[in-house]
């Protein structure tokens, strides 16, 4: 068993070590991107809250990760930093969960959702899989070694993504 | 169907609130309140005072001398804060459990409660631009104290609850309803009539989740369903009912908000909750 590195709210975690696992819990209307690498062995989680920096520019500065459009860049520095290539990383989204409505009002799920495959697509980043939207609250797990994602339901469940 | 005498029995099985938290909350509704009268109501209850002292001491204020007495505290820190921190150290006792009806685990139900009082402190500073906001904090923190209490019946009935929910798709509110026959927000309203708490707070607590049927206190009422649908989303503590919640937009309107607004205060509400987490774990 290697090392679980925990990635809180509004948090992003990478690392090079193909024995650690990443999570994070209770994703919510949030997202969790998970990255990996497969030649480097590299892999990381953002768990963003917001769609967009303009909504609080002060609070972007002093923690970018809350953000999608402040903290994907910084995921993917991160992970540059360790010896991951843009163009052979993958992501698989997961969270983006919404409150009952019948009037699409806060629809922050949906908003997290659009923000962040709007700027992954921009990039040409390519989405392996996700699992996003309902209204459950998810907790995801990435193995550094092997790439595997696992979502964990509110009731316990695991499932491979 | 559980019969509500069955519960309200448990109820009273409840310690009352202790008279320093009562007298305490009753001064943080009174805005003439001095930090006198404060002093001289907390200074009966030892384990507080302590609490306190050892909050100002802490090595995160980092202060250049000891802080000994109770007015030094309540300068240092101000009124609200005080008061907020005395009524979290106070419930925080009765919110660590976890409570498996609910699918939360132990310290839930805490973090979500501080994070639906300080997104009520926010929301409340937001729209009325005072710096008091009286009660919300308070409204805030007990709003799912039903939960303690009803937790029991709905282990009982776990099966028939996701049975409902999946045959109707409805709220997690209307499932206890259908199932148990009452709701946490309504037991809620119940424990806190049983503790003597203003009705305000009662208010809040009981229209938490359908805030258009209250009678009074419709602003506090709409600040405190916002804050719980703004935490619900973002994931604080969040359990077994995930995201299964009806949002009412008329409480937006009601207190002149928009969409917009309440997520930018998310971002002020992820920093709050950091630093509020890491003060009262400092004095416990
Ligand atoms: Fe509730
Ligand atoms: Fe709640």
């Amino acid at each position: 068993m290697g090392e679980v590195i925990t990635v809180g709210i509004a948090d992003l975690k990478v690392s090079g070590d193909p024995e650690a696992e990443i999570v994070t819990y209770a994703l919510g209307s949030c997202i969790g991107v998970a990255l990996w690498d497969e030649e480097a062995r590299v892999g990381g989680i953002l768990h963003f809250m917001l769609p967009d920096s303009k909504m609080n520019r002060e609070k972007a500065r002093t923690t970018p990760a809350l953000f999608a459009d402040t903290g994907l860049p910084l995921l993917f520095r991160e992970a540059y930093h360790l010896g991951a290539e843009k163009s052979r990383i993958v992501v698989r989204l997961v969270g983006g969960a919404n409150i009952l409505n019948d009037n699409s009002l806060f629809n922050i799920g949906e908003r997290n959702h659009r923000a962040a495959t709007h700027i992954l697509t921009g990039n040409s980043v390519r989405i392996l899989a996700e699992s996003v939207g309902g209204n459950e609250s998810l907790s995801m797990r990435l193995h550094v070694g092997s790439g595997a994602v696992s979502v964990v339901t509110g009731a316990g469940e695991s499932r491979a993504l | 169907m559980i019969d509500l005498e069955h519960i309200l029995e448990r109820i009273h099985e409840i310690p009352p609130m202790p008279d320093v938290v009562l007298k305490v909350l009753e001064l943080a509704e009174d805005e003439e309140c001095s930090a006198k009268d404060l002093v001289e109501v907390i200074k009966l209850d030892q384990g507080i005072t302590l609490r306190v002292l050892r909050l100002c001491n802490s090595a995160h204020y980092g202060l250049p001398r000891q802080v000994h007495s109770l007015q030094d505290a309540l300068v240092f820190l101000g009124n609200s804060t005080l008061v907020n921190f005395i009524l979290t150290s106070y419930v925080t006792d009765h919110l660590q459990a976890a409570n498996a009806g609910y699918g939360l685990a132990a310290g839930d139900l805490w973090r979500h409660a501080v994070a639906v009082a300080l997104a009520s402190d926010i929301i409340g500073q937001h729209h009325s631009r005072r710096k008091d906001t009286g009660l919300l904090f308070t409204a805030g923190l007990l709003h799912d104290m039903g939960k303690i209490i009803l937790n029991d019946y709905l282990l009982a009935e776990l099966h028939r609850i996701d049975e409902h929910l999946s045959a109707t798709g409805c709220s997690f509110i209307e499932a206890e309803r259908a199932v148990i026959g009452h709701t946490h927000a309504e037991i809620g309203g119940h424990l806190a009539d049983h503790w003597n708490l203003p009705q305000v707070l009662v208010n809040a607590i009981l229209h938490h989740h359908e805030p258009l049927q209250a009678e009074e206190h419709t602003q506090e009422v709409a600040v405190i369903h916002l804050a719980n649908i703004l935490c619900l989303s973002l994931g604080y503590g969040l359990g077994r009912d995930g995201l299964r919640h009806h949002f009412e937009p008329e409480a937006l309107k009601l207190l002149g908000l928009t969409e917009n607004d309440l997520l930018a205060l998310a971002a002020d509400l992820h920093s709050s909750f950091e630093k509020a987490v890491a003060l009262i774990r400092l004095a416990h």
